[in-house]
């Protein structure tokens, strides 16, 4: 996704099943790896069902039934079946800010991608909109891996596992996330933990 | 403070009176066209639009041939600038590395400059012997004009159509991408349903264009007020007959129709340009 930003750079490699994904071919790739944007950005033209069912219909699933079973099994992973299952034809930008992120999430697992990253998904959101995202992550994490950026460090404590630091885009310290929170290794790292900056 | 806001009110009333000239001027033109053709609507009544007799000499008119020769040129223009246009938009915004998008624009901006008398040329020596070597019997034709009427609103539509996909959000597209989408995936799936009334005004308010169209029209269709099956032969469109036999009129009743066609024609782009503003105040209320 980077390649297409003028003016962003990377270095460094990052192995996926043991293949740098550097190398592999950005369309399969992106197929093998579901991504949330900051902002809720379901596409307009579509039914709540058919942004659902996007990524299914770009690999070519053409059978209805299969669509469908689809939507609703990804719809429920992501804690949205039960508010939307009335109305899958309306619009998804008809839903409301928390509800858009959710069915985002619904539309990046329906590829059953092995990896799901996640750019901020909250910070466009209220508390409430919030817990109830946390609480989906929580429940997905022993399917697949999720990768989640935040600025939020209560948020990075709450859902993760593991915590990567990052400053100015360097990677400054990686590890469990309790560890990191209670006894950090890097001056930088205890610094922004304890607010000192940031 | 009294000497300002005696300034606003005058400064106030005289923009007004700029403005009211517009309307006053669209009202007096359809006025004016519709007394100078009013014998011709007596004479005739409505059945003057689906008549097809032109003759000047007998003083029957039927303007049928010429309301053809306009919507089949403009249509034909369309069926060939639209894939054109669109298909051009598409790689300017999506495809083209900068530099090239800029050499492109600027080369569609001064085919957009070029004065239709202009392109009327290019069409009687290069288009006409072209089309003759193709087959067609005369080289002018319905075909030719449609031809013409397409270069000339190629630029409308690959310039409007690119600043509505210029519009389509950066994250909707990402999104697409994210889902393991290649290029042509994303402007299919994300930026032309995204565009589309867009491009539906695009392609009216060029319509409008191509219907009203004269000089270029005039030099290439071969005007014959004659309804043909074949596109190679020659044809007549409204704006073309009201130039060439306007100042040649030979009678009243002649020149009434003339203006009756006028009439016509200023009905049919008002048409067309009023469904194109429908369809981009869509676009805008969507945004």
């Amino acid at each position: 996704m980077h390649e297409s930003l003028p003016g962003a750079f990377c270095d460094g490699e990052i192995l996926l099943g043991g293949r740098n994904v550097l190398e592999l071919d950005p369309v399969l790739l992106r197929r093998e790896v579901g991504m949330v944007f900051q902002r809720p950005n379901p596409f307009p033209t579509m039914s709540i069902a058919q942004n659902v069912a996007a990524g299914l219909t770009l690999n070519g699933v053409r059978d209805r039934a299969v669509v469908a079973e689809a939507v609703e099994k990804s719809l429920r992973r992501a804690a949205l079946w039960d508010e939307v299952k009335d109305k899958l034809a309306a619009p998804g930008v008809s839903l409301s800010g928390g509800q858009q992120q959710r069915l985002c999430i619904a539309r990046a697992l329906a590829v059953q991608p092995s990896v799901l990253l996640l750019d901020e998904p909250c910070s466009a959101l209220d508390p409430i909109a919030t817990a109830r995202i946390e609480e989906l992550l929580l429940e997905i994490k022993d399917q697949l891996t999720v990768v989640i950026v935040t600025h939020n460090m209560q948020q990075a404590a709450r859902v993760s596992e593991y915590t990567v630091f990052m400053l100015m885009g360097e990677m400054v310290e990686y590890g469990l996330t309790r560890q990191m929170f209670t006894q950090p290794a890097d001056k930088r790292t205890e610094d922004y933990i304890t607010g000192r900056f940031g | 403070m009294n000497v300002e806001r005696t300034g606003d009110r005058l400064f106030r009333m005289a923009i007004a009176g700029f403005a009211g000239v517009i309307l006053v001027a669209v009202l007096a033109l359809a006025w004016q066209l519709a007394r100078e053709s009013a014998s011709t609507w007596k004479a005739f009544g409505p059945s003057f639009l689906w008549t097809s007799t032109w003759d000047p000499v007998a003083d029957v008119f039927g303007a049928l041939p010429f309301l053809y020769g306009t919507v089949v040129s403009s249509l034909l223009a369309l069926l060939i600038a639209v894939p054109l246009g669109v298909g051009a938009a598409v790689f300017l915004t999506e495809l083209a590395p900068k530099r090239v998008a800029d050499l492109l624009m600027f080369a569609i901006e001064l085919l957009a400059a070029v004065p239709s008398v202009i392109l009327g040329l290019m069409g009687i020596f290069i288009l006409v012997p072209f089309m003759r070597a193709l087959g067609s019997p005369y080289g002018v034709g319905m075909l030719t004009a449609g031809l013409i009427l397409s270069f000339m609103i190629l630029p409308y539509i690959t310039t409007i159509t690119r600043e509505v996909l210029l519009t389509v959000p950066r994250p909707l597209k990402e999104a697409m991408y994210a889902l393991g989408a290649t290029r042509w995936e994303v402007v299919r799936g994300v930026s032309l349903p995204f565009a589309r009334s867009g491009i539906v005004g695009a392609v009216f308010l060029s319509l409008g264009r191509a219907l009203g169209e004269t000089m270029a029209v005039t030099m290439v269709i071969g005007n014959t007020p004659r309804i043909s099956a074949s596109l190679f032969d020659p044809g007549y469109s409204m704006a073309a007959v009201i130039a060439n036999e306007l100042a040649e009129a030979a009678s009243d009743a002649h020149l009434s129709a003339l203006v009756a066609i006028g009439l016509t024609l200023m009905a049919v782009t008002i048409v067309v340009n009023g469904a194109a503003r429908l369809m981009l105040s869509r676009l805008g209320r969507r945004r």
